[in-house]
């Protein structure tokens, strides 16, 4: 099977007299691209375009060569596509695997023992099983959160864009859902939006940061951490110039303009080049 | 779309490393934990206590795909219950009253019992008042499709209802059902503007129209004539009209969704 291609293409979208998106050119896939950026960015207008929740204003977007700004190759993109979107939105008097056979046939499949067969396989990949017969509304926000993940497995998309699937996770279950991630990028295109660069970035083959709807920066984890070498450095006491977080008892990870004398350098991050690259613009 | 026999191989019970999953969900109990999970989420979707809907829909023979859409329509348990009350409601009051009281009851029974389904529609579609909008609108089932399962899931619950109710209202022979084909009409009516406009404003401007042309025609001739045969007869033909041009546009269902206008 091949992974599908997303390209974009001067894409502009804007909420009446507000930019904002406004991309020149991106490809993502195969594999996985994280999409960073401080929040009023542009990422989810970017991933609602990409998932066909919204038709671009000017531009073009096109998954596998399909253009969804046409209905027919739109609904094709669709039977390709999993989607978890920022906010949960699940209805909390359902039950979890009844919400899934819901989802399933939304995504049009079918007969009944398919969709079965795909519930219990995507409730296992995240780690859901043992609560397919509790009521939404009993579940913590991470388990809901994972119930998202697990309603856009279903079917086998190879397409997947996903909006802040970290969000309200614990670290366990970051990693967890990291984890499921980085072994789906072998075979889909995954699209993800996050605030968490260490962990999800840097897995990914691609990272995008946007800025104020347009892009700042594209490419490897590694470029992104490169650009703050030299910037890094840790400490016992945090710089009241620097950002700053702790790492360990008496020990903080700053980032900054410059590498104090007499400061250890440190190994720069994904998170420290996304941080030195949205600070100097 | 895949078969079964992919998701069969997909699952490791063709002995096949399934899909994705190469990690730690793949040990060498994985096919047995599966089985389980599937044996434990298939008597979850059976479980007599919560598809009492769903079976009496396979019964009557509904495809296995619509099944979970009907029973899953968010507006379905507001519009049934806002039918009961309103259907006990004024059969009750009629039952109360004299002779003479029961009529203009009746009138008013006839004009408010079209809006329950308008009204349960407008509820059963859009970002307001679904919470999986987002998800409903990024699967592949064309918003039309959605759309009208729903409208439909709730129109026959709601009517059904009313119906039973009618029934329970002592005076007015066959009059007691003239709200039936009204309601018809002004449902469709409302469909057919949501493919313009939201579902809300659509089922509200439709209702507020209905109410002031009873109330309009009352004031004109006797209230009882205005649910006499031209009414209904007028009624077949405004829905006959709207349901071609709800078909016409039903592409502009899905449009608008993407379009961000709903």
């Amino acid at each position: 099977m091949t992974v599908p291609t997303i390209s974009v293409d001067r894409l502009s979208h804007q909420y009446g007299q507000q930019i904002a998106l406004d991309v020149d050119r991106l490809v993502t896939g195969p594999g996985a691209t994280a999409v960073l950026g401080p929040n009023g960015s542009g990422k989810t207008t970017l991933l609602q375009l990409l998932a066909t929740l919204m038709v671009a204003q000017s531009g073009s977007i096109r998954v596998d060569g399909l253009d969804p700004s046409s209905p027919l190759e739109r609904t094709a993109i669709r039977r390709r596509l999993g989607y978890v979107a920022q906010h949960d939105g699940l209805p909390d008097r359902m039950k979890v695997a009844e919400y899934c056979d819901y989802v399933a046939a939304l995504k049009e499949i079918g007969p009944e023992r398919l969709r079965r067969r795909w519930i219990a396989w995507a409730l296992d990949r995240v780690g859901l099983s043992d609560v397919a017969t509790d009521r939404i509304r009993t579940l913590s926000g991470g388990t809901k959160r994972r119930l998202s993940i697990a309603q856009a497995l279903l079917g086998g998309p190879d397409v997947m864009i996903l909006d802040e699937p970290l969000a309200s996770l614990d670290a366990e279950q970051r990693g967890e859902i990291t984890r499921l991630i980085a072994q789906t990028a072998s075979e889909a295109n995954i699209v993800v939006a996050t605030h968490h660069p260490d962990e999800l970035a840097s897995i990914c083959g691609q990272v995008v940061v946007l800025d104020h709807g347009v892009v700042a920066f594209v490419g490897s984890p590694g470029e992104l951490a490169a650009r703050a070498e030299g910037r890094v450095w840790e400490t016992a006491v945090p710089d009241p110039n620097a950002t700053c977080r702790a790492v360990g008892p008496d020990r903080f990870h700053c980032v900054g303009d410059f590498v104090p004398s007499g400061a250890a350098k440190a190994t720069p991050t994904v998170a420290d080049g996304y941080l030195v690259l949205v600070r100097h613009r | 779309m895949s078969t079964i026999q992919e998701v069969e191989a997909a699952l490791g019970r063709a002995g096949q490393q399934p899909r994705f999953l190469t990690g730690s969900g793949s040990g060498p109990d994985h096919s047995a934990r599966m089985e389980a999970n599937f044996a434990a989420i298939s008597a979850e979707i059976d479980a007599p206590r919560q598809g009492w809907l769903a079976r009496i829909l396979k019964r009557l023979g509904a495809d296995d795909r619509i099944v979970p859409l009907v029973t899953a329509t968010p507006a379905l348990r507001r519009s049934w219950l806002a039918a009961v009350a309103v259907a006990l409601l004024f059969a009750l009051n009629a039952a109360s009253g004299s002779a003479a009281e029961g009529t203009d009851r009746i009138v008013i029974f006839l004009t408010i019992a079209p809006l329950v389904p308008l009204l349960g529609v407008a509820l059963a579609f859009g970002p307001a008042v679904d919470p999986t909008h987002e998800v409903a609108v990024a699967a592949p089932m064309d918003g039309f499709r959605l759309f009208l399962v729903r409208a439909v899931t709730v129109f026959v619950a709601s009517t059904g209802i009313l119906l039973i109710g009618s029934l329970l209202v002592p005076t007015g022979g066959a009059a007691r059902i003239g709200w039936l084909l009204p309601a018809i009409a002004t449902t469709v009516v409302a469909m057919a503007a949501t493919t313009r406009v939201d579902a809300r404003a659509a089922a509200g401007a439709v209702a507020a129209a209905w109410v002031v042309l009873v109330v309009v025609v009352s004031q004109i001739t006797d209230p009882g004539a205005m649910f006499g045969p031209i009414t209904q007869v007028t009624s077949v033909a405004v829905a006959s009209g709207a349901i071609g041009v709800f078909l016409k546009r039903r592409r502009q269902l899905d449009e608008l969704s993407v379009r961000g206008n709903r």
